[in-house]
């Protein structure tokens, strides 16, 4: 395994990326990079341009952050070039959407700008890959793909492919347990078993980090009179969200909340009141706000159940792990432990995974970059990847068979 | 004719009590939840907004449901993610298939199954376009047109059934090639052995047949009404006969008491009772006593004693609002059923147990040897030989043993007899869908599958040919 085999995980919001061989520690900022899944289209003329918005560059490491560059009609640029230079509209593309890659040209050019420009990957001599991804939503198609490009386009030496809940759970030292991963499409429920994911028990909610973003601009649009950006509503989500400790503290608070004023980072004054705790209270009482689905901790409970085996039910219920960009809002965890509390039946005792002590402090919420960060130095130098070889001689399909799920 | 290098076919079982479904070629099956769908009769209103709106289809029904919830209610709509998760629809109903789906309460939401009471066969072929349609789709992700898909089929379908089953498949989802499969074929096929007497013990009925090199003996299949749901349900009336209310989740509430942390009061709810259909109370508590049934029976070693066995000790069960229940000769009464129907009458009030189509309660041992019976003798020796234990029902510890010794005592002297059952008890579950995709990947089988342009050219009754 090279020094420069790139961990990769690709989420709707954003994508983790990094290298095998950092440093892990506490205290380390892990990943390395974490970067918006979104992907300019500029129709200059007749030619596609590709490029790249480049909006934390602060998370990026070893101070590169912005570069132009690239050949033929893929131009990758770097966002405040591209402000400046704008000379035509474009569309922003999500390729990603609740863990379904939905444009691969899109995709192609961003993996082509993480690993040549972001990884320090030189062309000729490529590294190998892991990839998470989320197995309950990717179809086998969308596997066989994603190899197939690593080999040709990318010439990668290797390619291995894990499920990103199995992943979390590993970076938390477990191999079974029920992961809850709050994202931005969708919310997440999964069982793994033993180190394998549980199909049948896998379900996800309609809603997720982008729909509590869409409520609070639209609320703070209607209390303060006056357009907001996707970004300012983001940023207030960042800093106000919380999740209220159970539903009657819900309703005693938002009855009695007084309505204050926040000023953003980018200098805007919003005035906020009872909507931050709203925002947070969704997937706890989805019925209140128009949703006829599960709660989150019923989708938990109803996940554990359909795991057949009795002993490991009990197992799932004492190693839930809350994962995910969503953990990281203020009372979340706590709101989860209570309400399971409620959900099982005494003889169960619910609990949630802390993070170990000696893992990155951003483990919670980009755990399964950290899980594929540990898996991929087991799993290359034991030789568990897809080789050039395999490939070759097998096709694309070969992800199928190296990789149960 | 269809060939392929790469298969990659989907094998889908959908029986009484779940669809087990996923690639051929794996070791289960990644798709499995209950075939019961949750229906909901749309009103007039939204009937009419939806005819407005054009076809039936999932799309459409969320749409126009969006569309009425913003001119009925004021609320906020938010444009992310749609709020009514109906997954499928007829021209009358919206569905809602699937696990998580059918495990959320919703208001006159009825629980329905596509199998006929009295016949035992597919015959609500609208559910069974939205079951294949949740499988495909929704969990296992792929496009139709690209797999083939081989079925499992009961061992007693019926020529129109078969015919019907193709004309839905190849119309809606038009994949380039079919098979149908019956369930004891493939049995035979998880077991590895070419002949075999197989025993399904399913959840509405029990049905016994032979298969001889490969091939099912249609003379052979009887049926017998027994099965997990008569078990289930006699659990239920013991159960409740000793005043124990089996409360689903829905119907009581938890709350942590202020004064010491960490005990817990139950609260019955009663904001239910007015819009909670029976089918679907009825079908909440099924599935609780459902999981107490696998989790304390077993099949007692000889025949059952009421006097004997009423002093074992009893086993603890945690119902899901916190009480226990202490089971004592249920235990083994209830799997007794199985090999004696006649206890049924001593459970309360089992004379209401439902039996359509008047179908015989037959003990399974009489089932095995009523199906031995009908076959032609020489083949009899090696059906006692290898007789495979299969379906849910069959997990229950202890069957297997006591099997083989009932049909030893019954079966002539010199006839050896041996019950085969797999170790891992999951694998009787999901024995049918393995066999499935054992025989959908073999090399050998890729040209047996009936090929769209055949089905277009030559229409369904071609099946009977292929397929036998």
């Amino acid at each position: 395994m090279g020094d420069r085999t790139a961990i990769l995980d690709h989420g709707s919001w954003s994508i983790k990326a990094g290298h095998a061989s950092s440093a892990l520690s506490a205290e380390a900022d892990l990943p390395p990079l974490v970067t918006p899944t979104t992907v300019r289209v500029y129709d200059v003329r007749t030619k596609l341009q590709f490029d790249q918005i480049m909006e934390d560059a602060e998370t990026v490491r070893g101070g590169v952050s912005k570069s132009s560059g690239g050949a033929g009609d893929a131009s990758l640029s770097g966002g405040d070039s591209v402000e400046a230079s704008a000379n035509g509209s474009y569309t922003e593309l999500g390729p990603v959407q609740d863990g379904v890659i939905c444009d691969w040209d899109a995709m192609e050019a961003l993996w082509h700008y993480i690993f040549y420009e972001q990884l320090g990957w030189e062309k000729g001599e490529e590294e190998a890959v892991l990839i998470a991804e989320r197995m309950l939503s990717s179809s086998k198609l969308q596997r066989e793909l994603t190899t197939q490009i690593m080999f040709e386009k990318f010439n990668t030496k290797g390619v291995y492919m894990a499920d990103q809940a199995r992943l979390s759970l590993g970076s938390y030292g477990k191999v079974s347990g029920c992961v809850v991963d709050i994202g931005h499409g969708k919310i997440g429920v999964s069982c793994v078993a033993d180190g394998q994911l549980h199909m049948p028990s896998g379900d996800s909610m309609p809603f997720g980090g982008e729909a509590f973003t869409h409520f609070l601009r639209e609320a703070i649009q209607a209390r303060n009179g006056r357009e907001y950006s996707v970004k300012s509503a983001e940023d207030l989500k960042h800093e106000c969200m919380e999740v209220c400790s159970s539903s009657k503290a819900y309703q005693s608070r938002t009855a009695s909340c007084e309505e204050r004023e926040h000023i953003l980072p980018d200098g805007l004054t919003v005035k906020i009141g009872k909507e931050a705790l709203q925002a947070g209270e969704v997937c706890f009482q989805p019925h209140l706000f128009g949703y006829k689905c599960m709660s989150l901790v019923d989708m938990v409970h109803t996940s554990i159940s359909s795991v057949a085996d009795q002993v490991m039910k009990r197992l799932l219920t004492e190693s839930i792990l809350v994962a995910g960009c969503g953990s990281a809002t203020r009372g979340m965890e706590q709101r989860v432990l209570n309400e399971l509390k409620l959900a099982f039946p005494p003889s169960y005792s619910p609990s949630i995974l802390r993070r170990p002590e000696y893992m990155p402090q951003t483990c919670p919420m980009h755990s399964a970059w950290v899980g594929g960060f540990i898996e991929a130095k087991l799993a290359f130098a034991q030789n568990q990847h897809i080789t050039k070889y395999d490939y070759d001689e097998y096709g694309p399909s070969v992800v199928h068979k190296k990789f149960l799920l | 004719m269809y060939g392929g290098d790469e298969v990659n076919a989907i094998v889908i079982d959908l029986g009484a009590s779940a669809v087990k479904a996923g690639y051929a070629g794996e070791e289960s099956p990644k798709v499995h939840f209950p075939s019961c769908v949750g229906a909901i009769t749309r009103d007039k209103d939204a009937a009419e907004a939806k005819a407005n709106g054009g076809a039936g289809d999932a799309r459409d029904v969320e749409m126009a449901e969006a569309g009425a919830d913003a001119s009925t209610t004021p609320k906020k709509e938010s444009d992310a993610g749609s709020k009514s998760k109906a997954n499928g629809s007829d021209a009358t109903r919206d569905l809602y298939v699937g696990h998580f789906a059918l495990n959320y309460r919703r208001e006159n939401m009825e629980v329905v199954s596509p199998f006929d009471e009295e016949t035992g066969l597919l015959s609500d072929w609208d559910l069974v376009e939205n079951i294949w349609r949740h499988t495909l789709t929704d969990r296992l992700h792929i496009d139709p047109t690209e797999h083939p898909v081989l079925l499992a089929e009961p061992n007693f379908n019926s020529k129109e059934c078969r015919e019907k089953s193709l004309e839905i498949l190849f119309e809606t989802f038009q994949p380039p090639a079919v098979f149908l499969a019956k369930n004891a074929c493939l049995s035979s096929y998880s077991a590895g052995r070419p002949t075999s007497l197989v025993l399904d013990v399913g959840y509405k009925s029990t049905v016994a047949a032979a298969v001889h090199d490969g091939y099912l003996l249609q003379k052979s299949v009887s049926r017998s009404r027994l099965g997990g749901e008569i078990l289930t349900d006699c659990m239920q009336r013991s159960v409740e006969s000793k005043g124990v209310n089996v409360r689903p989740r829905y119907a009581f509430k938890r709350t942590e008491s202020k004064q010491n942390k960490g005990t817990f009061d139950v609260k019955d709810l009663d904001d239910y009772k007015g819009t909670t259909t029976e089918s679907y109370h009825r079908w909440s508590v099924e599935q609780i006593v459902s999981d107490l049934k696998e989790t304390v029976c077993r099949a007692s070693e000889n025949v059952f004693n009421e006097e004997e066995h009423a002093n074992i000790p009893t086993v603890a069960y945690e119902l899901p609002d916190g009480t226990e229940i202490q089971v004592g000769s249920d235990r083994f009464k209830v799997p007794e059923i199985l090999f004696n129907p006649g206890l049924v009458q001593t459970f309360p009030g089992a004379e209401a147990i439902a039996n359509p189509g008047g179908l015989p309660m037959q003990s399974v041992t009489s089932l095995v040897m009523e199906s031995i019976a009908r076959v032609d003798v020489d083949v009899r020796k090696e059906l006692y030989n290898g007789i495979i234990l299969a379906g849910g029902s069959s997990m229950l510890p202890n069957v297997r043993e006591r099997l083989e010794r009932e049909v030893l005592e019954q079966a002539p002297g010199q006839a050896r007899v041996k019950v085969i059952a797999s170790q891992n008890v999951m694998e009787r579950k999901f024995g049918v869908w393995i066999g499935g995709s054992i025989l959908a990947s073999l090399g050998s089988f890729q040209q047996c599958w009936m090929s769209k342009q055949e089905y277009e050219e030559k229409g369904a009754s071609l099946i009977h040919l292929k397929a036998p």
